[in-house]
């Protein structure tokens, strides 16, 4: 009797000691499934990232190209027809003082339009960024702002600059033209204050304004907010743009 | 058979992870969710083990004969199968599978009223072991189907700090070493009724595995919830 109680208790153990095998082992098998699962859909996901920055990184290489045209013919081709114009008008007067005023206007007209199309040519030229530096050209396009209209346009830099790679200083750029595109546009703001600070690790950069806000949901047009958070994701940054009534914050940061 | 003497740490050890649930349940207990069931669980089954052993040393002990203790198992056993099945509920993801639990629940809350009944008639004290068999062959497929959820779905979160999946492990550790040993019980206990000590260690150690199981769920729930 004694004997059969041991033998059942052996089997028993046996048997035990197997479903815990057994249950071990599908355990482990759904781990291991997963784990491998999860790598895989990270390594897709890393792919799908790498992939959409190429695309982004080709689309702005193209952009730039195509503003660089842009501004070369408009320096070179209208801005020279202009000139030759002026020229032409300037050397065209007589003795009717009626012509000769109105040729004066046009040659006004003329200076004024040249004067817009050279600072157009220069805002879309990045040969200023990529010769000058960002800081440089931020101060420069302030002052155009400024010499336009009646803003209040603050920069205040934190710390020491650090140069960043000529392509990263020029994709700022244009984040930052974006910004204040949006903010003489659309914020009738009187103030923009931007702030370049140098961390040790990063570059943060934060335009504010004191205009009138919006709400992301009721923009129809969202494109330019969108390329400044996927022109920051390029450069592995991020943008964090908030708004309310009493204005809008953008704030950049770029890991060096 | 003096081996089987020596099983006698593993009530002790059980009320020990039993408590150290309650414990981790209730620093956690705001932070637990889903898993608050759980937490209400352990104290049940704490106060059904502490009365189960005192039960059976007081048989033990020869201070007298009580059947309480089946009374205890069988509603403690009720109650198990219907936490087991409201957390599987709300883990599946697919509708076929709750549905399927909703209606198993059901039929087996009938089931264990009449077979109640029924033993009522001969000892209303009889052990319903053949109720606690059915009702680990369904818990079993809880796990099992829970798996099969994880492999098609797409993963979403690292298993090892799932407290889900540790949740499932130890009910599937749980149901797993229990469904041989009451096979093996109802046949072999009136033959060899020595071996009775040995057969309950290892329920014992088999609910020491699950709630080690839930103490790590709740621990990463915790975690998670920060």
């Amino acid at each position: 009797m004694a004997s059969q109680s041991t033998q059942i208790v052996v089997f028993f153990t046996i048997i035990c000691l197997l479903v815990l095998l057994l249950i071990g082992f599908i355990v482990m098998i759904v781990f291991l499934y997963q784990k491998k699962s999860i790598s895989y859909l990270t390594d897709i996901e890393k792919m799908r990232v790498e992939h959409e920055k190429t695309l982004l990184k080709t689309q702005l290489e193209i952009q730039e190209s195509t503003l660089q045209n842009i501004a070369r013919e408009i320096h070179d081709n209208i801005g020279l027809t202009l000139t030759l114009a002026k020229l032409t008008l300037n050397t065209s007067s007589n003795g009717n003082e009626i012509q000769n005023k109105k040729n004066c206007e046009a040659v006004e007209l003329i200076t004024n339009a040249i004067d817009g199309l050279r600072s157009l040519s220069r805002t879309l030229n990045s040969e200023y960024v990529l010769n000058n530096g960002l800081i440089k050209s931020l101060e420069k396009e302030l002052s155009y702002f400024k010499s336009i209209k009646a803003f209040t346009l603050d920069l205040k830099i934190i710390g020491n600059p650090i140069y960043l790679e000529a392509s990263k200083e020029l994709v700022i750029f244009r984040i930052a033209q974006e910004a204040y595109n949006n903010a003489i546009k659309h914020s009738n703001a009187s103030k923009i204050q931007t702030t370049i600070e140098f961390t040790e690790t990063k570059f943060l950069l934060k335009i504010s304004d004191n205009g009138k806000g919006f709400n992301y949901d009721d923009l129809t047009q969202k494109s330019g907010l969108n390329n400044m958070i996927h022109r920051s994701q390029l450069l592995n940054g991020y943008c964090n743009i908030e708004s309310s009534t009493t204005g809008t914050t953008i704030k950049i940061s770029i890991p060096y | 058979m003096e081996i089987f003497r020596n099983f006698f740490f593993t009530p002790l050890l059980l009320l020990i992870l039993n408590g150290l649930l309650i414990i981790a349940g209730s620093i956690y207990y705001n932070k637990l969710q889903k898993y608050k069931i759980f937490y209400i669980y352990a104290i049940l089954a704490f106060f059904q083990s502490l009365s189960s052993i005192s039960i059976q040393t007081y048989n033990i002990l020869n201070l007298g004969e009580t059947r309480l203790i089946e009374i205890s198992v069988n509603f403690f056993n009720l109650i198990e199968f219907l936490v087991f099945s409201y957390f599987a509920y709300h883990t599946f993801s697919r509708k076929p599978f709750k549905q399927a639990v909703k209606i198993i629940s059901i039929l087996f809350c009938i089931l264990t009223v009449f077979i109640w009944i029924a033993n009522f008639k001969i000892n209303f004290f009889y052990p319903a072991d053949n109720l606690t068999v059915i009702s680990n062959f369904i818990i079993i497929n809880y796990p099992l189907v829970y798996f099969y959820e994880l492999l098609k779905d797409p993963p979403v979160t690292k298993l090892s700090s799932d407290p889900t999946f540790w949740t499932m492990t130890g009910i599937f550790i749980l149901s797993g070493l229990l469904i041989p040993q009451f096979l093996i019980r109802i046949k072999v206990f009136q033959l060899f009724p020595n071996i009775y000590t040995y057969i309950y260690s290892i329920t014992f150690i088999a609910y020491c595995l699950m709630y080690l199981c839930f103490i790590k769920a709740f621990l990463w729930q915790a975690k998670a919830h920060k």
